[in-house]
């Protein structure tokens, strides 16, 4: 409500942006910002973009465009490749060349997996308590014992790899 | 320009020929797989659960359970 008052006594104008303070001296028209106006952009599905790469030319470039629009088998090899990269920055060669960076990634990811041993390593020696008695040789002996004596998974699983006449492991 | 012409990219019916590409490849990987797992692992189980139960003797089977002590409502007397 109060809000609304205030904007009657502004006017229709907006209250406060930093275009329109700059837009009173001249006769109401603000000057376009940059990232609002078409970019040049380098991608593969966009193959012309919406502004040249070189936004202002200089007088050989400015004679170059001139040229330009007379029969074109008059031009140059040079003076094509010029007139290239006026309007492009990148070839698409250039444009989808491969980097080195997964190198980088597969380097830093095996560092920090190291790393990470390392810090396992000291928390084994210098944090962690014993391991439970069941894990013992004896006590796993016993428990395998009495899972052949059980015929644990005796089709594809431990007791199929057991020989039970001659009581040892099937070769 | 270069001395010698690069040869012309295709210019037209790319995913077209993308799409005919990846759907053959998709079909034939995935049939592949199935194959694979039916021969490696599929098979081979059913086999071996036939060899098992060929011969099998359950009431043989109890009897060395119970002699081993095992079974606690059969304890080896």
């Amino acid at each position: 409500m109060l809000a609304s008052r205030v904007f009657n006594l502004v006017g229709r104008r907006s209250i406060s942006t930093s275009l329109c303070l700059r837009a009173h001296g001249h006769a109401g028209v603000v000057k376009a910002e940059d990232y609002t106006l078409p970019a040049y952009v380098d991608r593969r599905d966009v193959p012309l973009p919406e502004v040249a790469f070189v936004r202002d030319l200089s007088a050989q470039q400015k004679a170059l465009k001139e040229k330009e629009k007379a029969s074109w088998s008059a031009l140059s090899v040079e003076e094509k490749v010029e007139l290239y990269r006026m309007k492009f920055n990148e070839t698409y060669a250039e444009m989808n060349k491969g980097t080195n960076e997964w190198k980088t990634v597969l380097g830093g990811v095996l560092f920090f997996l190291g790393f990470t041993g390392l810090i396992l390593i000291w928390q084994k020696h210098f944090m962690y308590g014993p391991i439970p008695h069941t894990f013992s040789e004896e006590w796993v002996s016993a428990q395998t014992k009495r899972m052949l004596d059980m015929r644990v998974n005796p089709v594809e699983g431990i007791s199929a790899q057991w020989d039970f006449e001659k009581n040892e492991w099937k070769k | 320009m270069s001395a010698a012409l690069l040869p012309k990219p295709q210019m037209r019916r790319l995913l077209a020929s993308r799409m005919k590409f990846h759907l053959l490849g998709a079909f034939l990987v995935s049939m592949g797989c199935a194959t694979l797992y039916k021969f490696g692992v599929a098979e081979p189980r059913k086999r071996a659960y036939e060899d098992f139960y060929r011969n099998y003797d359950p009431v043989k089977d109890f009897e060395a359970m119970k002699a081993a002590g095992v079974l606690e409502s059969a304890p080896a007397k």
